[in-house]
């Protein structure tokens, strides 16, 4: 018996000492999805000026896949496997060092757009061909794709969500030519959920933002602000210029402060609803731009931050857009059981967030609408998704 | 003689060809002084040629007179407003190109079609090409075969 338990304990040994020294180098894919997207971006191939036309053409549906995208899917599959391995690792750390401030290189965010056109054309060359599940999962690939770009850059939280609005354009239009699939239809919506309970936040980019500007805002980095802001100095005078220029060191803490103090405004204007955000947010906007005359503690926050309104928009838009999607499932489910579209939506969806109400539900001749009840205040529009089903 | 309707005169036909400067200081005061030496040598004794016999009068009278021409430049060709200063956009590398802070700016000239330009122009001039190299060619560059 002693024997026995002997030899156990030494296999059990044996076993933790091959476990531990074994996995780490067999351990695929790495712990950090950002290894990986970097090897997809170093083997990307651009596509020749026809191609890359081709490509935008097939993004806005005004030509079906053709052989020449074909082969350039083809040539790049390496690079899409790549990506969509990353896009399934949990964490994503793209080594930014966040003390050089605004100085902080952001490479990645126009490779990571490149691949996710690659990955939009795969997806209507899979729904082409009838495979439309695959289709929706490189869509939700560039969901994910999307949450990995992160919120420690503002910058980067705004091409997130504009890969967020190019993978859910996708899913709409799969959607709509898509055979009553309840299964599939299901599994979209369970991904779409866990998808945007884990988003990232615009707040929580904000809060980021701050904190490089607190690295940025400083009287020794005054030359890097200065050649950054002329790029887009719309409205700084010379006298501005001058009092960044000649700014001491009160000058750039009572700079800093005046940065917090306007980015914690922002955030609190956020949570209101959209319509009174828009207005406090437009108010403390003009606010900032009429103190910097007078406050020079306010000339850097006023240069540096982006029109807030437009970005509490953008953000309401991509919330909405997620929310159309959730609701045009349900519609879509409730077809697959009863096999005619509903009349009413079903209770309890996903709200409209420009109005903080439900989509107005129209039935059209090949399908339906969902039309929001607010506009979008910087445009004065109203948007409205079409979803079409097959007969 | 109604000199200031002349001198009005003057600037009105005159202006386009009207060069201030060093020369045409020294011509007018020239000038000046010929028309005062001409009243002196005509012999008419008045106070105003008693006066300006001296050459310090002289001077005064036509530092008035060039105060007066220049006063009446300024207020028809009134300074133009300072233009506002364009802060200069200074080359920038394509690594610049690709920070934060540019791409920030960027997108608030036009939105996420202006990063995408600008990151595409980086990359352009990185001249960024795709790595084709297998493991196999590499293998084949480090044996050297």
């Amino acid at each position: 018996m002693k024997t026995v338990n002997n030899k156990s304990l030494i296999l059990t040994c044996l076993s933790v000492i091959l476990l531990t020294s074994v996995s780490p180098t067999i351990a695929y894919p790495p712990d950090n999805a950002a290894v990986l997207y970097y090897k997809a971006f170093l083997i990307l191939q651009e596509p020749s000026v026809d191609v890359k036309k081709m490509m935008t053409d097939l993004r806005y549906g005004m030509i079906k896949p053709n052989d020449e995208i074909r082969q350039y899917l083809q040539d790049n599959r390496h690079a899409i496997e790549f990506a969509e391995t990353a896009a399934g690792v949990r964490d994503c750390d793209w080594g930014y060092d966040i003390s050089k401030g605004f100085d902080v290189m952001l490479p990645e965010l126009s490779k990571i757009r490149m691949t996710a056109f690659l990955l939009t054309a795969k997806a209507q060359t899979l729904a082409e061909e009838g495979d439309y599940k695959a289709a929706l999962g490189k869509c939700l690939t560039i969901h994910r794709m999307a949450r990995h770009l992160g919120d420690r850059m503002l910058i980067s939280y705004l091409v997130g969500n504009s890969l967020n609005g190019l993978a859910n354009n996708r899913i709409g239009e799969i959607l709509s030519g898509m055979p009553d699939d309840d299964e599939t239809l299901v599994w979209l919506k369970n991904q779409l959920y866990e998808i945007t309970s884990r988003a990232n936040t615009l707040k929580a980019a904000m809060n980021s933002e701050r904190e490089v500007a607190f690295q940025q805002i400083r009287k020794e980095n005054i030359g890097t602000i200065l050649d950054s802001l002329g790029d887009g100095t719309d409205g700084m005078s010379k006298d501005d210029i001058e009092k960044i220029r000649n700014g001491d060191e009160e000058f750039f803490r009572a700079s800093r402060e005046y940065y917090s103090n306007y980015v914690t405004s922002v955030q609190l204007a956020l949570d209101l609803p959209y319509p009174q955000s828009h207005q406090q947010l437009k108010a403390l906007s003009e606010k900032a731009e009429k103190q910097a005359a007078d406050n020079p503690a306010a000339i850097l926050s006023a240069a540096l931050w982006p029109a807030v309104t437009r970005i509490c928009t953008l953000d309401v838009k991509a919330g909405t857009h997620f929310n159309a999607l959730k609701t045009a499932i349900d519609v879509y489910i409730a077809r697959a059981k009863t096999g005619r579209l509903p009349e009413t939506l079903p209770a309890g969806l996903p709200r409209d967030l420009f109005s903080g109400k439900d989509f107005e539900y129209e039935k059209t001749r090949d399908g339906f609408i969902l039309r929001c009840q607010g506009k979008d205040l910087d445009k004065d529009e109203i948007f409205q998704y079409d979803f079409k089903v097959t007969k | 003689m109604k000199p200031v309707k002349n001198i009005e005169e003057f600037v009105k036909l005159e202006k386009p060809h009207v060069k201030t400067g060093g020369a045409m200081d020294e011509r007018t005061l020239n000038d000046s002084f010929a028309v005062m030496d001409e009243t002196i040598r005509a012999g008419k004794p008045n106070a105003a040629g008693i006066i300006l016999r001296s050459r310090a009068a002289k001077l005064a009278a036509a530092a008035v007179i060039l105060v007066g021409f220049g006063l009446l430049m300024v207020y028809r060709n009134p300074p133009m407003p300072q233009q506002p200063p364009q802060t200069e956009i200074v080359a920038k590398s394509p690594a610049e190109m690709l920070t934060a802070m540019s791409l920030n700016m960027a997108w608030r000239r036009g939105g996420i079609e202006a990063v995408d330009e600008q990151s595409s122009k980086a990359f352009k001039m990185l001249e960024s090409k795709p790595a084709k190299a297998s493991i196999q060619e590499l293998l084949l560059e480090l044996n050297g075969v």
